[in-house]
């Protein structure tokens, strides 16, 4: 797919800061109208990703595309941005603050679109406030509409939905929702591996500065995709792994215990074994959840006495 | 370019459109002339308690005299505080009587000395607060060959006014009891004494002949006017409250846009020469309106006053050359330590090598006014953080500064501030997408050092 077929398309980029490197030979491609998935442990390169897209930094190797530039001194007026929390002035009134972040897009004459989406999200009565005035939910929908007031053909959004309650939180899913059905192009970076699963047309998971994964979430789930076996034990009983067969590794998700089998094969000489240590609650052949994958790919390299060496010396 | 203009009229709104700006315009001039307007009107809010001095006269003749005198300048400070009274009758009734409201009363007492236990029962009541002070007048004091000494006894006898008014009236007759015993006439004493007339002049100019007149030679006389002498320094303070009030909230917009992650949205959106040049200019913008309105108000005053002459207006255009590249220059420097810290706590010792090169001037204006050409003058004319309030302060002392002095201070000026708003919008960039900080100006310097290795657009 060329850049034009693309949001965005990064080829072989790479950052450094001094010997280090922050993003290594990686490639990306958006489709347009997606809604693309950007997970990774903090300090993985996320952010400095983000930061080239935005043009902030310049990649030192590679080509980044956004919507089919390759440079420029700042992010293209067709680009906005929401970053994690925070990105408002506190001591400006709301209606100040989303026209001025408009205009700095080249949008003008805002005022209309900032009713809309003020009454889109239930914000109009608020319109006259100073922003340290409003909770961090409000002002978390205030500065999404500041990211999205310009319509811009590529929005980025990082954690959008930290602070909100159950229902703003609903409310603002749909606005991104909706936002890809008109055709908008969303990079949305996030911890919440739920959220990620749910809404992302592709995920792309990028740790200590390399593309670990990049693809939709059947695709990942069959890269990813050992049978996996999730059981417990009645009364809490954490099942010995040790005395079970045919176990690759072994993850603690309480009150499950996952179990990574060598071979679909095993589940019946297994479940023996279980019923052998207690009763059996709960026995399930599952898909890997983007949690598990994410954790098995960022977890910390296991200490002699954990898990993973505990299952391997079974 | 029209982004430059947003992020400008943002930034001169957030400046000028809060009430602390309001409050902050108010309170400079208060906090800096404020003992000025504010001590004469403390003085009439305290004034107005009677004194009581008892004058044991020794001599027998001052005594009397005193109370007469005293009793005059009751009268005068009764008549000169009545709103009906003219303004000169003020200004005479005050050179009588002294900056003080409080009249005196004086008790004349029968006895020609005291003992010690009577000074010690005075002194008590001093304490006390029933009695303000006591004089002894010896009865020699009219005998030329006499040392003897008045004693004047309070508890504030060093600063107390009423002191250094009743020494000048006790002088005064004393002589004219001396030469009387001397025989001297004391008309032709005074003459003999009369001091030397001795006119400050400034140089000669030919004046322009004006219809049908001649050209003429005159030379302006001057006389040690504490206005004249102030006029300069009024101008400095000018010059430094408006370098402040547009300084400081630079300090503070370039923390909120750290701490508030807004930076990353504006670099998002604009160049970051784009967005220190929109700073800068609402910044600049906003100095203009503060110098329009401390103008105008100080212009207010002096008119009240008839003092409109002192105002140099061909200053006005030297004021705002460096007015500007002042704000332009400590602006960026506000810039670049708000966006290398956390917290105020860290900018203060940054700030502070900062704020003594900013008061440099005020430390040494006394000397600059005296001698505007000397070198001290000359050379913090030349030095950039001084230079906008030592060239104002010496163009306004009306004294001939050659004008290559001001140009060059100017162009000196400039060219530092070239360099610091270049260094500011690198730091900015750098720092402000930073997590850590800079607490010494030694990590400051160092990063300014290493700006061009780390790898930022620009």
């Amino acid at each position: 797919m060329g850049s034009d077929a693309s949001a965005v398309l990064l080829e072989g980029v790479t950052k450094k800061f001094g010997a280090q490197k922050a993003v290594n030979s990686v490639d990306l491609q958006i489709p347009h109208g997606s809604i693309q998935g950007i997970i990774g442990p903090n300090g993985s390169g996320k952010t400095t990703t983000i930061r080239m897209l935005l043009r902030i930094f310049k990649p030192d190797a590679g080509v980044v595309h956004v919507l089919g530039r390759t440079s420029g001194d700042a992010a293209d007026d067709r680009v906005g941005y929401l970053p994690e929390e925070r990105g408002l002035y506190l001591r400006m009134k709301v209606r100040d603050v989303l026209r001025f972040f408009a205009q700095l897009k080249g949008n003008s004459r805002p005022d209309k679109a900032i009713d809309r989406w003020l009454e889109r999200l239930g914000a109009t009565d608020w319109s006259h406030k100073k922003l340290e005035q409003l909770s961090k939910g409000m002002a978390q929908k205030i500065q999404f509409i500041a990211a999205v007031v310009s319509q811009p053909e590529l929005v980025i959004l990082d954690e959008p939905f930290s602070g909100l309650d159950p229902v703003n939180l609903d409310l603002l899913r749909q606005a991104v929702l909706d936002l890809r059905k008109e055709g908008t192009t969303v990079l949305l970076s996030t911890h919440d591996m739920d959220v990620a699963e749910r809404m992302c047309d592709r995920i792309f998971m990028i740790y200590k500065g390399n593309k670990v994964l990049d693809g939709t979430m059947e695709e990942i789930q069959s890269q990813y995709g050992e049978p996996v076996l999730r059981v417990r034990l009645a009364g809490n009983i954490v099942p010995d792994v040790s005395r079970l067969p045919d176990i690759e590794s072994w993850v603690d998700c309480s009150p499950y215990t996952e179990l990574r089998m060598k071979s679909l094969g095993a589940r019946s000489s297994i479940l023996r074994a279980l019923m052998e240590q207690g009763d059996v609650e709960h026995f399930e052949t599952a898909r890997p959840r983007l949690h598990d994958i994410f954790v098995r790919i960022a977890k910390p390299s296991p200490e002699p006495t954990s898990n993973e060496q505990g299952a391997d010396r079974s | 370019m029209s982004k430059i203009w947003v992020i400008a009229r943002r930034e001169f709104m957030a400046m000028v459109g809060t009430r602390a700006f309001l409050a902050t315009l108010l309170i400079m001039p208060v906090m800096l002339f404020g003992s000025l307007i504010i001590m004469p009107t403390l003085n009439k809010i305290s004034g107005g308690r009677e004194r009581i001095i008892r004058v044991v006269d020794g001599t027998g003749r001052v005594g009397p005299q005193l109370v007469t005198m005293a009793e005059e300048r009751n009268k005068l400070l009764k008549e000169s505080q009545s709103e009906s009274s003219q303004k000169d009758a003020k200004e005479s009734a005050r050179e009588m009587t002294g900056m003080t409201t409080d009249p005196y009363r004086l008790e004349l007492q029968e006895s020609k000395s005291l003992d010690d236990t009577a000074r010690l029962g005075w002194s008590d009541e001093i304490r006390t607060g029933s009695l303000y002070a006591f004089v002894e007048i010896p009865e020699s004091l009219f005998d030329p060959a006499s040392t003897d000494t008045v004693r004047f006894v309070s508890q504030d006898a060093v600063l107390s006014e009423a002191r250094q008014w009743m020494q000048a009236i006790v002088d005064s007759i004393v002589r004219q009891e001396r030469f009387k015993v001397l025989g001297l006439e004391s008309e032709k004493v005074q003459l003999a004494n009369r001091p030397v007339s001795f006119a400050p002049t400034s140089p000669y100019e030919r004046t322009n002949a004006g219809e049908g007149g001649e050209a003429s030679v005159k030379a302006k006389e001057e006389g040690f006017d504490l206005a004249t002498f102030f006029a300069p320094f009024g101008m400095m303070m000018l010059m430094f409250m408006v370098i402040f009030l547009a300084a400081q909230p630079m300090l503070e917009s370039a923390m909120e846009e750290k701490s508030q992650r807004i930076s990353e949205v504006l670099l998002g959106s604009v160049s970051p020469t784009q967005l220190l040049t929109g700073k800068l200019i609402g910044n600049v913008a906003a100095s203009l309106l503060v110098f329009a309105l401390y103008a105008a108000g100080a212009y207010a005053f002096l008119v009240q006053r008839n003092m409109q002459h002192l105002v140099p207006m061909s200053l006005v255009p030297w004021f705002l050359v460096f007015q500007i590249l002042g704000v332009l220059f400590f602006s960026s420097i506000f810039i670049m330590i708000g966006a290398s810290v956390r917290d105020l706590k860290e900018a203060q010792s940054l700030l502070l090598p900062v704020w003594l090169f900013m008061m440099l001037p005020m430390m040494v204006w006394f000397i600059a006014v005296r001698d505007p050409l000397g070198p001290v003058a000359m050379a913090l004319a030349m030095f950039p953080p001084s230079a906008p309030m030592m060239n104002v302060l010496r163009l306004g002392t009306g004294v001939t500064i050659p004008i290559w002095q001001p140009i060059l201070g100017a162009i000196l000026l400039a060219v530092a501030t070239a360099m610091v708003i270049w260094v500011a919008g690198r730091i900015y960039k750098m720092s402000m997408l930073r997590s850590d900080s800079v607490k010494t100006l030694g990590q400051l310097l160092a990063r300014i050092m290493s700006v061009s290795t780390q790898g930022y657009t620009k």
